[in-house]
């Protein structure tokens, strides 16, 4: 019963902020090439 | 659907989303152009450059081993330098490095990019595909001068 309920209640707390870093590093390396893009215009 | 696992996707949406909107503002309203393909015609084969309106000029670039024709181009600053590029032997590279200009000379095929020079200067090119022995020396210059001096 106990673990029934923190089945219900987990919340992958790590993984998520492991994904919205990733996220975050992709649009960081993304967004500086496209401001060298830009400069070199 | 579980919650999470929508909020994700929405997320990942949402990224994209800024992505191409970044991609059109840089196209339009920055008028970023992609190099163009353009059928082949005896007319490239000739390296040279030629005016065709008052701050308007055609560069037709050759890349050969281990050079490129012409090699000095003179153009004033504040000119648009439509450039069109062939190989007449193996695969070369053009790359402008002050310059979003990254093209491929390959034989039998012409590419073509549109570049703005607003500052005078001396703009290098450099070939930067593997092409033989004399690689590292084959280079071009793009001499933009100031009209007012």
């Amino acid at each position: 019963m106990h673990n029934d309920q923190l089945q219900k209640e987990f919340k992958p707390k790590g993984a998520i902020a492991f994904f919205v870093l990733l996220l975050i590093l992709c649009a960081g390396l993304w967004f500086s090439l496209y401001y060298v893009m830009l400069q070199k215009q | 659907m579980d919650k999470i696992e929508l909020r994700v996707m929405k997320l990942t949406a949402g990224m994209l989303a800024i992505f191409l909107l970044a991609l059109l503002y840089a196209s339009y309203a920055r008028n970023v152009g992609m190099p163009a393909c353009v059928p082949y015609s005896g007319v490239f084969s000739k390296p040279h450059l030629q005016q065709i309106d008052s701050n308007t000029y055609e560069a037709f670039f050759v890349a050969k081993m281990w050079s490129f024709e012409p090699s000095d181009v003179y153009v004033p600053a504040g000119s648009d330098v439509d450039i069109y590029l062939t190989s007449s032997d193996v695969v070369h590279g053009f790359n402008i490095s002050e310059k979003a200009v990254n093209l491929m000379a390959v034989p039998g095929a012409i590419n073509k990019k549109t570049v703005h020079f607003e500052k005078a200067g001396i703009y290098k090119i450099v070939c930067h595909e593997y092409c033989g022995i004399g690689h590292h020396s084959m280079e071009g210059e793009i001499i933009v001068y100031d009209k007012t001096k």
